[in-house]
């Protein structure tokens, strides 16, 4: 599926790999245009026009989090699995069971959190990666259920059904207690939700994304030309999962809850509906569909159910059968009207 | 632990909603093999079916046999409607955009479900001629209505066989399965035949929908409630195929209720074990063309 | 000149006394959050507590002292603990409410405690039902019941009354649990014998599985606790369908998984079904007729109240107890004393109280059986246990 990116970012058919044009199309997508700061001083912004928002805030900023990493594997690798909560909620289990028992360290565990969802995702990957298609999406699916019901047996462990209580966690960095109004929730998961980004950047924008895109658009040519597209599916995969646990790591560290919906079907379903919502394949659709989903969701859905799952639905339908690339897609589209517009 | 009551148990538990597995999911096999198309959505058609057998039992006093029969016409209407708006326009698309778009129309479905029927789950009044037990030898009994489900599963199942596989019109299905652009060639006309499978699908699901009430309740949540099962029925019995599906539900319904029965605490994992392994050996199912 | 002075005045004044009344009625208005699951698992439980908690507001906000209202903001978490939590934060901080009440199930009220201790505001429990749970922050006050209150009473009473083995079959989760324990020892304590004990994940639908080992161990009483709704219909009708009924095996419960609502769809498999109630719809006592007319009333004939519907409305009429001792800003330690305190003789589900030691309710418990009346199925009352307290607290003393 070619993306607005590729089309704008498109070698020219004059080069081949390795030639300064090429070069130099990479370096100057790796510099940083100033519309990017954007997302950054809105949400600097909001911590000081919108103090009672920090929760839903947090809640946000995590949500984008684990929007861009399944945007590395679904937008740029082109992997499509329905299962990506399983390593959210693996993400989510490790931090919550390491305060439950001791370890209240918050950044520590958000590491070793991420570190934990990585290894599953490379060991997953490794053995779902052979299929394609339905296989794939089904496996995917397997997975995540999985640890769902294995979360739901070892009630003792993890608190089954009725979720896990009892974390304790140390103040951040010695000094910064969570606190029920969230305001440490939010500035932490800024800061992390920023270093992640700079790293996703970096990768997207590195060979080894634009090698992602080519396995995607055409798995066949990249293997002809020598490239492991087995391998780099997989790193990509093992990257979005070590990404999915950071950002279910600090759900469950912001909320000091962790309840099975971490595994749940409706996550990972609502993961493809964000990103779909913001536009695939280019980082800042993450940003622009969990934002708008989330802050509809939470508007919309108050006291009627109902309404907001209806309206959603119907968006979906509509986006999909008007394919614009979604939100972001949709402004490409109206800039480039006005371009048009403005060209003699 | 009396071996034969247990036996019996299963077979019946684990046959009964195996059945009604079965013809939920085999349009979702159907349309997935032929039309390509990802319908995660296909759930809310055999949910459809139930909250339509309700209406014209309730509201309309028409007797159990005549409303399932209506209730599939109804169905089976409005997936011509949806097919022809909606879902002939993504059959060329890529497999996520029919992701999300079935899953918009699920939650549409949802959505009106609760509007229109609440949260609580809709009864469904079984005539007396098929509910009750059955005693036979032994002390052992058996629901009717189990018998009941049981036998039209596989009456579907017999139909379907013989259809597809010995009529014209399954030659023409099966034709355009292996190679759509020569069985167009041909002369087949696909959009007629894929409309008309499709609704077939979704009158299948309808069917199992309004007869399997009693073991898979409808409520709003029903289709993304055993979306799994649909999926996991088809994945495993392989896309397009009329026995896969078959054999995919009675493995899952026996071997779930076997599990439910020997060892409840460990029942949901089963399911999830065998999708993993049998999809490993066979990705495309037990019985899928590749 | 003195146009512009004079009209300048006029707006002034207006402007002024615009905010003036503005903020005189704000100030008449008491916020309650009510955190409630509207969808999802608990939806019924939710639809229930909003139905009972709104026609109590509705039906005696004449009440109320002069220029106050009561304004209920309903906030749904989706059945999901970290969205509760999420939502009784921003009612206290965003929109500042007096009173949290709502919680559907146990696992929400345990992540609202934190935040109804910290921001000392008194939560007003109205179903939520683990023993527990009252002690999880000083500020919750429980209108609905303890498990343990009906678990624990129809153990000892099925003990007394010549049902000497049970099986117990309970949803995996923290309720179920409850229920199964409360059963086991009220039963155990008297005599009784248990011959098997399973739990059913949450998301079963087909219990004729679990029917199936029931049947092999051949009790005497078969002890069923799920989740209301779609999960105790197939229950009663797997109970029925694999012939435990016709067996003579007998049926036990508490009253949720009976509720009158369900008894027209779980019909005869229901028939002959024993169990402990705290409230019948159908209870021929004045008060509780009252309350099912009304409801019927506002909700459609069809309509029926149960037991998280009847603690709203008890909760409900608690709140404005408050509010007419002690006005529209009532603080938290005047809301606290009166809820503590609160004593109510005549409400539909029976006389309740809240035992200032525990901040739990103390029910009367009644013994009722399910009988064909007329046409239809009725839960009748042909016993009752008075005032009882959270047998699960006075044998788990906090240390």
């Amino acid at each position: 599926m070619m993306t607005h990116s590729d089309v704008i970012n498109s070698v020219p058919q004059t080069a081949t790999p390795g030639t300064p044009a090429a070069v130099h199309q990479l370096l100057s997508a790796r510099r940083f245009r100033p519309a990017e700061t954007l997302p950054w001083v809105l949400a600097m912004a909001a911590y000081f026009v919108l103090p009672q928002y920090f929760q839903l805030g947090a809640q946000i900023l995590i949500m984008v989090l684990f929007a861009l990493s399944f945007d590395l594997l679904l937008g740029y690798g082109g992997i499509v699995t329905l299962g990506h909560a399983a390593y959210f909620g693996a993400g989510a289990y490790t931090a919550g069971l390491l305060a439950k028992y001791g370890w209240g360290e918050p950044l520590s565990a958000l590491l070793v959190s991420g570190l934990v969802a990585g290894i599953l995702g490379t060991l997953a990957g490794a053995v779902i990666l052979r299929t394609r298609g339905l296989a794939l999406l089904m496996l995917g699916m397997a997975v995540s259920l999985l640890l769902l019901e294995l979360a739901n047996n070892l009630t003792d462990i993890t608190g089954g059904a009725d979720g896990l209580q009892g974390m304790n966690l140390s103040p951040l960095l010695g000094q910064f207690d969570f606190d029920m109004f969230g305001k440490t929730a939010y500035v932490y998961s800024l800061a992390v939700l920023f270093v992640a980004w700079l790293l996703l950047r970096h990768l997207v924008n590195s060979p080894f994304g634009r090698s992602l895109v080519g396995i995607r658009q055409n798995p066949a040519r990249m293997q002809a030309l020598g490239v492991s597209v087995w391998a780099r599916r997989l790193t990509a995969f093992a990257i979005s999962s070590a990404l999915a646990g950071i950002a279910g790591a600090l759900s469950a560290q912001t909320s000091q809850f962790v309840s099975l919906s971490v595994f749940g079907l409706e996550l990972s379903g609502m993961v493809i509906v964000m990103l779909v919502m913001g536009g695939t394949g280019r980082l800042y659709g993450a940003f622009v569909g969990a934002t708008v989903y989330m802050v509809a969701q939470d508007m919309l859905s108050k006291d009627q159910p109902t309404t907001w799952l209806f309206w959603i639905g119907l968006l979906l339908i509509l986006l999909v059968l008007f394919n614009r690339g979604g939100l972001l897609g949709l402004c490409d589209a109206a800039r480039r009207r006005i371009v048009n517009k403005e060209a003699p | 632990m009396n071996t034969a009551n247990i036996l019996v148990g299963i077979a019946f538990s684990g046959a009964a909603y195996a059945m009604v597995l079965y013809m939920t999911s085999v349009g979702l096999s159907v349309t997935m093999g032929l039309l390509g198309v990802a319908n995660l959505a296909h759930g809310a058609f055999a949910m459809a079916g139930g909250y339509f057998l309700v209406t014209f039992m309730d509201r309309l006093a028409v007797p159990f046999g005549l409303a399932v029969v209506l209730a599939c016409v109804a169905v089976g209407g409005l997936s011509l409607v949806l097919e022809r708006w909606v879902y002939a326009r993504v059959y060329k698309a890529t497999e996520l955009d029919q992701v999300v778009l079935s899953m918009g129309l699920i939650f549409v479905g949802t959505a009106i479900a609760q509007f229109v029927f609440g949260a609580q789950p809709v009864r469904v009044v079984i005539p007396d001629a098929i509910g009750g037990q059955l005693a036979a030898g032994g002390g052992f009994t058996f629901p009717v209505y189990r018998i009941f489900l049981i036998v039209t599963g596989l009456a579907i199942f017999a139909g379907l066989w013989v259809t597809i596989e010995k009529t014209l019109i399954g030659a023409r299905i099966r034709s355009a399965v292996d190679n759509r652009a020569m069985a167009e060639a041909l002369g087949l006309n696909s959009k007629q035949l894929f409309a008309a499978v499709f609704a077939l699908g979704s009158v299948l699901a309808a069917l199992g929908g309004a007869v399997g009430a009693d073991v898979m309740a409808i409520e709003p949540e029903y289709a993304l409630k055993h979306l799994v099962y649909f999926l996991i029925v088809v994945a495993v019995g392989g896309l397009g195929s009329v026995k896969g599906p078959f054999l995919a539900a009675l493995l899952l319904g026996l071997g779930d209720a076997t599990c439910k029965i020997l060892a409840p605490e460990f029942g949901g994992i089963f399911i999830y074990i065998a999708l993993f392994l049998i999809l490993l050996v066979k990705p495309n199912g037990l019985f899928g063309r590749a | 000149m003195l146009k512009m002075k004079t009209v300048g005045a006029v707006l002034g004044a207006g402007v002024m006394s615009l905010c003036l009344a503005g903020s005189a009625a704000a100030d008449q208005v008491v916020k309650v959050g009510m955190v409630v699951g509207l969808s999802g698992a608990g939806a019924d439980i939710g639809e229930s507590m909003v139905r009972g908690a709104d026609l109590y507001v509705a039906l005696h906000k004449k009440e109320l002292p002069p220029g106050v209202s009561v304004e209920l903001i309903k906030r749904d978490d989706g059945s999901n603990p970290d969205r509760a939590k999420r939502l009784a934060q921003e009612l206290v901080v965003r929109d500042k409410v007096q009173l949290l009440t709502g919680v559907t199930l146990s696992p929400q009220a345990l992540t609202i405690a934190p935040i109804s201790t910290a921001a000392k505001i008194p939560t007003i429990i109205m179903n939520a039902t683990t023993g527990s749970l009252t002690r999880a922050s000083p500020y919750f006050v429980r209108f609905s019941y303890a498990n343990w209150q009906m678990a624990y009473t129809l153990g000892a009473w099925a003990a007394k009354h010549e049902i000497n083995s049970a099986y117990t079959l309970v949803a995996d989760y923290a309720a179920g649990h409850d229920m199964e324990a409360g059963f086991r020892r009220g039963f155990e304590d008297n005599g009784g014998k248990l011959v098997g004990s399973d739990r059913t994940p949450m998301a079963t639908t087909d219990y004729l599985p679990a029917m199936a080992r029931i049947k092999a161990a051949a009790p005497r009483s078969l002890f069923v606790f799920t989740l209301s709704g779609a999960p105790s219909i197939a229950t009663m009708k797997a109970f029925r369908d694999s012939g435990l009924q016709a067996a003579g095996v007998q049926l036990l419960t508490t009253a949720q998984n009976v509720s009158d609502q369900q008894l027209p769809q779980t019909g005869a498999a229901s028939l002959g079904m024993i169990d402990s109630a705290v409230y019948i719809a159908t209870d021929p006592r004045p008060s509780a007729r009252a309350f099912l007319a009304a409801f019927k009333n506002a909700y459609g004939k069809d309509a029926m109240p149960d037991l998280p519907a009847v603690a709203a409305w008890n909760s409900m009429e608690a709140v404005f107890g408050v509010i007419k001792k002690h006005g529209a800003r009532f603080t938290s330690t005047q809301a606290m004393d009166v809820l503590t305190n609160w004593k109510s003789p005549d409400t539909p589900a029976g006389p309740i109280a809240i035992d200032p030691q525990t901040r739990d309710v103390v029910h009367d418990v009644s013994m009722a059986r399910i009988q064909q009346v007329g046409a239809h199925y009725e839960n009748v009352a042909f016993d009752v246990v008075k005032s009882v307290k959270d047998p699960w607290k006075a044998l788990n003393p906090e240390k």
